[in-house]
């Protein structure tokens, strides 16, 4: 008898194919007919494949909830993000323009209005009008009359019905998404993966790089050693830091009477141990840091899918009346689905903008004695999270030397026979003017100053010694580099470990700290 | 009205006619033409997003929105029955009474 409920809503084929194509373009999902990038070309990469992140963000950012909306970044303390330009663009390839027409809460309203200004008053004017009618018509054909308008009488009461608890239902949804995107308070961006692809600190960092809908099947990895450090939320003169350590230390053995080439050596291991908190410091902090801000989001689509499985809308088939058998009824026009969220255009790393800064964990203090054994064992950096992604996470007392008594007589076992600059502050000037050799933040408990603080205040070109914390000037020596007579080789050409797995980076020979030529690059 | 014995008052059925027709009128202009159509709100579909959940609530909402369309199309299609059933009813009382008419003429 129903001729309008029972046949399948052509909306729903077309629906199906539209959400193919949707598939297609945004890479969004699941099946192979997603775009997917190349895997990085390094076979050990862990940065395999961005799409999946791609995929989740389209899927958090796709819903529209209201019109107008401003969407801002939010904050990603420790995380290689997008700048403005880059973030809009991708916005805009996700909700492009006209999208604002098809938000939830527009749509929503009308059907509110509709059943406000129209519908809720029908029944009862109908019911009136009948009322009015029996006055002057009586008998069986009126009764049975009465009773034909009685039935879309109540058809309309459950119409009413429907659309009051569809709307209802897609406000609760339609609120959901806007908590879950921020309520306009910013949203969270995907961290660019970060992966090492050697374990050696300072020579050839090999940072590799890979943000969301990067161009280039390969991750970023053929940028300056400054790059790669500030890559890892450090300093980018870091590398310069910990030689200009070695150097110094170095010189401390030479004064002591040892021969070049063996104060090369022990210098290079006794630092050697001293890399691997800073090993650690990055693989897990930083690592860590973006790895959660990235499940944050993937939580945050999960909530996002379960609020699209929550609202129940329904409208079931209505029987008609006999007398309107013979009626005319339009077709269903075709939903219109509006714009598709596009694949945002590819893009290299260039606005992206590296993690902030971030402290180091301090080192020990090349002018002290100490063993590397002292240094090996503390254990490092113990990790860390998002919250914990600031400064103070980084005074971290594990890296603060044990309190040495050799301290004070290293200091007083005789001026550098490099004829180093003894003068407070000028170690900046050892470092090729790289400033920010801020002063160890955590070491005041011990006797003497033990360990330089390794970059706290990066940046402070010509400042020498950064100024982080208070400390007495005195209390550690500043220096040149070592004298030309020891060093050994120090700069020899660059090393083709490449990315073997080299547990150290200083033990081995000397021309550890090679700076590698750009033509041989051992990125790979 | 004209006779207050008769059953029947084709002048009410007509105010009712015309109700229904200002009814049904309204109901095509103001709501189907304006908000189903022609741009309206009611023939988009909502951005719901893709993927996760996308899909069902898609199909969930064009469902409803079809039912829903067919029943206010089924209101339209009722009050347009009604009209030509009314105006059947009309005509076989006209008829009725004219035919009672000549048979009054006719004893007369």
């Amino acid at each position: 008898m129903n001729q309008y409920g029972s046949e399948p809503p052509p909306g729903l084929e077309n629906e199906r194919g539209q959400r193919e194509t949707t598939l297609l373009m945004t890479g969004t999902s699941t099946s192979d007919s997603a775009i997917r990038r190349d895997p990085c070309s390094n076979a050990e990469c862990p940065n395999y494949d961005p799409a999946p992140m791609e995929a989740v963000w389209t899927e958090f950012m796709s819903p529209v909830a209201y019109g107008g909306q401003v969407i801002h970044k939010g904050p990603a303390p420790g995380t290689t993000q997008p700048d403005e330009s880059r973030f809009e663009e991708i916005i805009l390839a996700l909700r492009p323009d006209g999208i604002g027409a098809h938000a939830v809460e527009t749509i929503r309203k009308t059907w509110s209005a509709v059943v406000e200004d129209r519908l809720e008053s029908m029944p009862g004017r109908l019911m009136s009008a009948l009322a009015e009618l029996s006055g002057f018509w009586v008998g069986e054909d009126f009764d049975r009359f009465a009773e034909e308008v009685e039935q879309v009488r109540d058809s309309l009461y459950d119409t009413i019905d429907e659309i009051d608890t569809a709307a209802n239902e897609l406000k609760v949804f339609e609120d959901r998404v806007r908590a879950l995107q921020g309520s306009g308070a910013g949203v969270p961006f995907p961290a660019a993966r970060v992966w090492k692809a050697s374990s050696g600190v300072v020579q050839g960092p090999k940072i590799h790089v890979r943000p969301v809908w990067s161009s280039g099947g390969d991750c970023d990895k053929s940028r300056s050693e400054g790059d790669n450090w500030e890559a890892l939320g450090l300093p980018r003169d870091s590398g310069d830091e910990l030689r200009a350590l070695v150097y110094e230390r170095f010189g401390y053995y030479t004064e002591r009477g040892m021969d070049g080439s063996a104060a090369w050596d022990q210098a290079v291991s006794d630092y050697s141990a001293v890399q691997l908190p800073l090993v650690g410091h990055w693989s897990t902090t930083m690592s860590a840091v973006a790895e959660n801000h990235n499940l944050g989001i993937v939580d945050l689509r999960d909530q996002l899918v379960d609020a699209q499985e929550a609202p129940s809308l329904e409208a079931g088939p209505r029987p008609l009346p006999e007398s309107a058998a013979d009626a005319i009824l339009e077709p269903l026009p075709e939903l219109d689905p509006g714009p598709l969220p596009q694949m945002p255009p590819l893009d290299g790393l260039d606005r992206f903008t590296p993690p902030t800064q971030q402290a180091v964990p301090e080192f020990p203090s090349p002018r002290a004695d100490w063993s590397a054994a002292d240094y090996g064992s503390t254990g490092g950096y113990d990790g860390g999270n998002a919250a914990d992604w600031d400064r103070s996470a980084m005074d971290s007392s594990s890296w603060n030397r044990p309190a040495s008594d050799d301290l004070s007589g290293g200091l007083a076992s005789g001026g550098l026979p490099s004829g180093g600059g003894l003068a407070s502050g000028g170690f900046g000037g050892a470092t090729g003017g790289s400033g920010g050799f801020g002063p160890p933040s955590g070491a005041g408990s011990q006797a003497g100053g033990m360990g330089g603080a390794f970059g706290a205040t990066p940046g402070a070109a010509g400042n020498g010694r950064g100024g982080a914390t208070a400390r007495p000037a005195n209390a550690r020596p500043g220096s040149a580099r070592p004298g030309g007579a020891g060093a050994p080789g120090a700069r020899g050409a660059g090393s083709d470990e490449g990315e073997h797995d080299r547990e150290t980076w200083l033990t081995e020979d000397s021309d550890v700290w090679g700076i590698v030529a750009e033509d041989d690059d051992p990125y790979a | 009205m004209a006779n207050q014995n008769r059953t029947f008052d084709p002048d009410a059925v007509d105010e009712f006619i015309s109700y229904l027709e200002s009814e049904a009128e309204a109901l095509k202009s103001k709501i189907i033409e304006h908000h189903f159509k022609n741009d309206g709100a009611l023939g988009r579909m909502p951005a719901f997003g893709v993927g996760g959940g996308s899909d069902r609530l898609r199909s969930d909402y064009t469902a409803f929105h079809a039912s829903t369309w067919a029943n206010l199309q089924g209101v339209v299609a009722a009050y347009t029955g009604f009209i030509e059933t009314l105006e059947a009813i009309k005509d076989s009382y006209a008829a009725a009474d004219a035919a009672g008419a000549a048979e009054l003429d006719q004893q007369m």
